[in-house]
């Protein structure tokens, strides 16, 4: 199985054109595109019967959510969720944007740091 | 294959962030995510896989057992254009292997101290010193404490580096929490990033198999 063309799997009329587990079977390790806070969303892509577990998680990405929250509400436990996000990302069914970088040899932008601080001066 | 559609959903998306909240158990972490969330603190489970040391769970489980790790969040959206999670770490010592990866991408992290048991923070402080993540102590004043210290007192107990700030807060109280989280992101705008080293640098490129 290519995990580097995931379309393959897809067909637009069909759907998806084998089973999620089959998909899913034996990764153990998430995919290393999911952080705690990386955000993601629903693209609106339809892809048919994704099985119970897959369509709970879908339907969360409605509206744009972190995965820590799709976790916590779905009520699966982290690695798990970070796999059904891989796969549902790999069938287009959600984009995803990664954590603001702010540790990598860098200090956090001067203009977040003002930001954060505005913001919790409101609260 | 990029979309060249301007109204794409994820061009929306906000930009994660992250703090972490470290302490002994019930220092009052869950309580201060609460004290500032926009929404009832969350919990998320990672599940871990230890060696047992149990005969009869090697036994049973071929000398593996597994483990459920809460972790409780919060978030506070920032200009619609951020969201900043809270996370509190799991305070058990066994645990601090997931701290590493938890650290990464991490902007700060506020060490909450309960003073009946200042031990409790000794070695929070002493990992978050060694991986350099830049780092508070935040003095959860309980009402009705035996021992009430003063800032300087907690300072000299924990033998923190002078530019560790101390604040002190009641947990419970939202704008003394919102103010500990002021005083960690002033004291970020403060730091020399030059001499910060990532946290697990080796980790450094995602999280991990356990969060």
């Amino acid at each position: 199985m290519s995990r580097g063309d995931p379309e393959a799997f897809v067909d637009s009329a069909a759907g998806r054109l084998i089973r999620p587990y089959a998909v899913a079977g034996g990764r153990t390790a998430p995919n290393e595109d999911f952080h705690l806070v990386t955000y993601v969303v629903a693209t609106g892509r339809a892809l048919g019967d994704l099985g119970p577990d897959h369509d709970d998680i879908l339907s969360l990405c409605d509206r744009p959510i972190s995965v820590a929250e799709v976790s916590a509400l779905s009520g699966l436990p982290l690695a798990v969720t970070k796999i059904l996000l891989s796969d549902l990302l790999g069938w287009r069914a959600i984009d995803t944007r990664a954590p603001v970088p702010v540790f990598e040899r860098a200090r956090p932008s001067t203009d977040l740091l003002e930001k954060v601080l505005d913001a919790l001066y409101k609260l | 294959m990029p979309s060249t559609s301007s109204d794409r959903a994820v061009d929306h998306l906000p930009g994660g962030l992250k703090l972490l909240i470290a302490g002994g158990f019930g220092v009052g972490k869950t309580t201060l995510v609460g004290a500032v969330s926009e929404i009832a603190p969350l919990k998320t489970e990672a599940t871990i896989t230890e060696a047992s040391v149990g005969v009869d769970d090697i036994a049973l489980t071929g000398g593996k057992t597994t483990t459920t790790v809460a972790l409780d969040f919060g978030r506070i959206s920032i200009a619609n254009e951020y969201v900043l999670f809270l996370f509190g770490l799991p305070g058990q010592e066994r645990f601090w292997f997931m701290w590493d990866q938890l650290c990464i991408g991490a902007l700060g992290v506020i060490v909450l101290v309960d003073t009946r048991r200042i031990e409790d923070s000794f070695e929070a402080v002493d990992y978050f010193e060694r991986t350099g993540i830049p780092f508070l102590v935040a003095v959860n004043e309980f009402e009705g404490a035996q021992f009430s210290y003063t800032g300087p007192e907690v300072r000299e107990a924990l033998q923190l580096r002078p530019d560790v700030p101390v604040v002190m807060c009641d947990a419970r109280s939202r704008t003394s929490a919102v103010n500990v989280l002021i005083a960690l992101v002033k004291h970020l705008q403060t730091i020399d990033y030059r001499t910060v080293r990532p946290a697990a640098p080796e980790l450094a490129a995602h999280e991990g198999s356990y969060i």
